[in-house]
């Protein structure tokens, strides 16, 4: 049809139309997608040459499309990390309902080691001056060597447990209040570099920007009677426990925090048998 | 309720057909030991959440693009993936401690450049956001997904292919038109 009416028009304005007449846009999307062949694809990148407002629209359209994949990718990103929470969610779930017994053994041990050393405590005046001022409620480890070893039992499971984190050096943990970002504190058996079953963590999660004298929580975890040893080997002096208002929390010197049942799945990670 | 999907095949097929279940489902299965490694290896609990993420993208990106030559199981693949993506990360932060930068050794005008063609990427980002579904969808199951026109029609119950063909050209023509609009560009 152009042909005959545009005769005097020269080949590259004969392409034009021809785009024109057909669709534009499909023109240049055929091109960015490498469907133009053979004698199209000439033409194209003729056209392309000379023509500013062409180039400009090619140049837009790799944006456009460049852009959507963009979006795409975003929203896989945002899907991912719904898919990951669901799966911490439903290993939470599972460590609550596994291990549930275990947490009682735990909290017994620690109420009976609170109460233990409440005992020892009244029997020695030689304490510190600041364990003396955090009142009744203290107990100081190192007065807890007579605590008697009492391992949790567990549920029978299709599981088995494994260590996922593997032990730190204690001077890793020296400058943690100081630093910024979020810190785990895991205090394991240095021993047998095990995590056991029956062995304690910590872990420490400061928030990202810190404000003076703010409680740092602590997530307990599980524990045995080998607490004193634990940390001895991490060479924390003047450790102990203090409840308030319900509340337990552990000095590091002149620290305070906050200790919780632990309720990060994957600090723990589990795999099949 | 998850569909479950017997075999590495079938979560590869299903994930370019576009089925998100079978994401749900992939996603949890590897995630473990590769956790472990990495927290092994130096990395946090996040750094392992990062790395795992992007790997799975890696993968996804090369099922929809048919470039996916898989002759291990996706628990190796992805494995693969996201220890070379950790070990190059720990590589180039070793390096960065040891390089100081000068800000003033940068190239002014192509960082110019790189923020003007970032800014328009975001316009034309946000105007995506704009449009809506379905055209969002359709047109991110199209570029992004690499999904044949049978396929989009179904997920989105347009009668046909060729239907959702149509409606792609509608909803690009309404994209161009706004992102023109928002550049200031001629929009004849």
């Amino acid at each position: 049809m152009y042909a005959t009416t545009e005769k005097s028009c020269n080949e590259t304005t004969q392409f034009k139309y021809r785009m024109m007449e057909t669709n534009y846009f499909e023109w240049i999307e055929n091109y960015i997608s490498g469907a133009l062949k053979g004698e199209q694809l000439k033409a194209f990148e003729e056209q392309l040459k000379i023509d500013s407002i062409l180039a400009e629209r090619v140049a837009l359209e790799k944006e456009i499309i460049d852009a959507i994949g963009l979006s795409g990718e975003r929203a896989l990103r945002k899907q991912l990390k719904t898919y990951h929470q669901e799966m911490q969610e439903q290993d939470s779930g599972r460590i609550i309902s596994l291990k549930k017994s275990y947490y009682l053994v735990a909290a017994s041990l620690m109420l009976f080691a609170l109460i233990g050393s409440w005992f020892l405590r009244t029997d020695n005046n030689t304490q510190t001056a600041r364990i003396e001022q955090q009142k009744e409620h203290i107990l100081d480890f190192k007065n807890i060597s007579n605590l008697p070893s009492s391992k949790g039992t567990l549920q029978k499971t299709s599981y088995q447990l494994h260590d996922s984190i593997k032990p730190q050096k204690a001077s890793i943990y020296k400058d943690l209040d100081e630093k910024e970002g979020i810190y785990k504190l895991h205090i394991f058996n240095y021993d047998d570099c095990k995590v056991s079953e029956d062995s304690l963590r910590l872990f420490i999660h400061p928030p990202i920007k810190r404000v003076a004298g703010e409680i740092i929580p602590i997530n307990y975890y599980t524990y045995n009677g080998t607490l004193l040893n634990l940390f001895g080997n991490l060479n924390i002096k003047q450790l102990s426990l203090h409840i308030e208002n319900n509340q337990l929390y552990l000095l590091m010197g002149e620290k305070k925090y906050l200790i919780t049942q632990h309720n990060e799945p994957n600090a723990l990670s589990r795999i099949k048998e | 309720m998850k569909t479950s999907y017997t075999s590495d095949k079938a979560i590869i097929e299903a994930l370019k057909n576009g089925e998100e279940q079978a994401m749900s489902v992939l996603y949890p299965q590897h995630y473990k030991p590769i956790q472990k490694w990495i927290v092994q290896n130096n990395g946090l609990e996040t750094d392992a959440e990062d790395v795992y993420q992007e790997a799975i993208m890696v993968f996804y990106k090369k099922i929809v693009s048919n470039e996916l030559d898989l002759n291990c199981k996706i628990g190796t693949y992805l494995f693969a993936v996201s220890k070379n993506i950790w070990l190059k990360q720990l590589r180039k932060q070793k390096t960065t401690k040891n390089i100081k930068i000068n800000p003033n050794n940068q190239a002014g005008d192509n960082k110019e450049e790189k923020l003007q063609n970032d800014n328009r990427i975001e316009v034309i980002l946000e105007e995506v956001e704009h449009l809506g579904n379905p055209c969002k969808t359709l047109l991110q199951s199209f570029y992004f997904k690499k999904m044949d026109m049978e396929s989009i029609a179904e997920i989105l119950n347009y009668s046909n292919g060729k239907r959702a063909k149509s409606q792609k050209y509608k909803c690009m023509q309404r994209l161009r038109k706004a992102v023109m609009k928002r550049l200031n560009l001629n929009t004849e």
